[in-house]
């Protein structure tokens, strides 16, 4: 059962790998989604976002998606799948901006870092450690690599909704799971077969 | 850990894929660059950089459509540049599927733009790419508008004016090394990777999957290559392993299959 699925289309980013990817795994038909009322017709929300805290807060906000979007999250039979800077914005409030997040899971964002001498941003593959099960993470195994891009990192309040931990120059929450949210700090969309299996597992299984 | 890099560049000069050797292209590789950005992402390549290399402005339209049409088979990131001489372009080539914009000329002619572009993607999204430029043994500097305009500003200075902007990665090439096959310009590309604090892409005269290897050595994040990739058979895959085997940390996926709906 995959449900009806929506992309989410606020002027941050490009919103074609995700469509691409999801044609590429079978779906061709996904929903873009823009208002309020077009996220009526879904029961399954994939929250891209690329750029900075504040300016994906602000289109959100511009576009009249703020309170509608935590409404859908609020109805528990309704999921949606943070993707990097949508994953942040799922969670409380980041050290990159000034507003506010969705709130909707109990977390912090944080600036990565330049511990060790690492480079900033975080760009490239690197290793997701799954660290529990989930219907998201089924037939990867222990870990796989994925391509991340990103300055800040989530840091959950409880760890327990930690689903993957990544390391640069210290560990990291690259995947969360607050009951019906989702998220993941890479770009599944962008991650060859892993990446998609991921996408294919949020459709067929979350 | 973080992995080393393994990008294909994919050179389209009008609508073909060409190979590059000292920025002149003679030789059309492909007609259709669709079908290689498909082949090397079945052969486990970790990036794809498609660069615009027509002698005219005119070769915008074009570049964009052949971007739209590849990104459709690309699910590793995927880099494009050329060209980029307004903002409305530069957001066209990230609406129809570029992850990354490569700038070059802008860096010395439009620093405005490259603000820009820096404000609206964010500094992940902005490669700042650097030709350098020997044009004679005890001259060095680097070249715009295509190799064509010298600059004689030492190469890790320049690649700090970059980052200063707002260059959140770094495309290194050698115009003497580019389809030279002696391996990479080491001697600059090390000062560079000593001297900047982004990620660091080498490019520019691969012949050997050794000369990688030296890339890395010399500190860079990920390494590039062109014309070589297009003419051995899984040549991604093999430059992969070649790395893998000598100790260097490279993406491995193993065998994940997805379902199709």
């Amino acid at each position: 059962m995959t449900g009806n699925i929506g992309i989410l289309e606020y002027g941050c980013g490009n919103i074609r790998s995700v469509k691409n990817a999801l044609i590429e795994i079978g779906l061709e038909n996904a929903k873009i989604i823009r208002t309020e009322s077009d996220l009526e017709t879904i029961n399954k929300l994939i929250f891209p976002g690329v750029g900075a805290f504040d300016s994906v807060c602000k289109n959100l906000e511009g576009k009249d998606l703020f309170r509608p979007l935590n409404k859908f999250i609020c109805h528990p039979d309704n999921k949606v799948l943070g993707i990097c800077l949508g994953m942040q914005v799922l969670c409380t409030d980041s050290q990159e901006g000034e507003k506010k997040g969705l709130g909707l899971v109990d977390a912090s964002v944080k600036f990565i870092g330049k511990h060790n001498g690492i480079k900033v941003p975080h760009m490239g593959w690197n290793t997701v450690s799954f660290i529990r099960e989930d219907p998201l993470l089924e037939g990867l195994g222990n870990e796989q690599d994925f391509y991340f891009v990103h300055s800040y990192c989530v840091i959950p309040n409880n760890q327990k909704i930690s689903l993957g931990v990544t390391d640069y120059g210290q560990p990291f929450t690259s995947i969360f799971r607050n009951e019906n949210v989702w998220g993941v700090q890479f770009h599944p969309e962008k991650s060859q077969a892993p990446g998609l299996k991921i996408l294919s597992n949020f459709l067929r299984h979350a | 850990m973080l992995k080393k890099r393994v990008i294909a560049v994919i050179i389209i000069r009008d609508t073909g894929v060409v190979q590059s050797v000292r920025f002149q292209h003679t030789n059309v590789i492909h007609y259709d660059a669709y079908h290689a950005v498909e082949t090397f992402n079945r052969w486990a390549v970790d990036e794809i950089i498609l660069l615009n290399v027509s002698r005219s402005q005119d070769s915008q339209k074009t570049f964009l459509e052949i971007l739209t049409h590849v990104s459709s088979t690309c699910f590793v990131p995927l880099a494009a540049g050329g060209w980029i001489t307004s903002e409305d372009y530069g957001a066209a080539l990230i609406k129809n599927g570029a992850d990354k914009l490569v700038l070059n000329t802008a860096f010395h002619k439009n620093p405005d733009l490259v603000k820009r572009l820096v404000k609206r993607f964010g500094v992940q999204c902005i490669v700042g790419s650097m030709d350098v430029k020997r044009p004679q043994d005890d001259q060095i500097g680097i070249a715009i508008d295509r190799g064509q305009h010298f600059l004689p500003i030492p190469p890790e200075k320049w690649a700090v004016q970059m980052t200063d902007l707002g260059a959140g990665e770094i495309f290194f090439n050698s115009i003497e090394h580019d389809g030279n096959r002696k391996g990479y310009d080491l001697e600059n590309l090390k000062k560079v990777c000593n001297t900047v604090n982004v990620p660091v892409i080498a490019f520019g005269g691969v012949f050997l999957w050794k000369h990688m290897a030296q890339g890395l050595d010399a500190g860079a994040d990920a390494v590039a290559a062109a014309n070589i990739f297009h003419y051995k058979e899984l040549a991604t895959k093999k430059a992969k392993r070649f790395l893998a085997d000598k100790g260097y940390a490279i993406r491995n996926q193993g065998q994940v299959s997805y379902e199709v709906l």
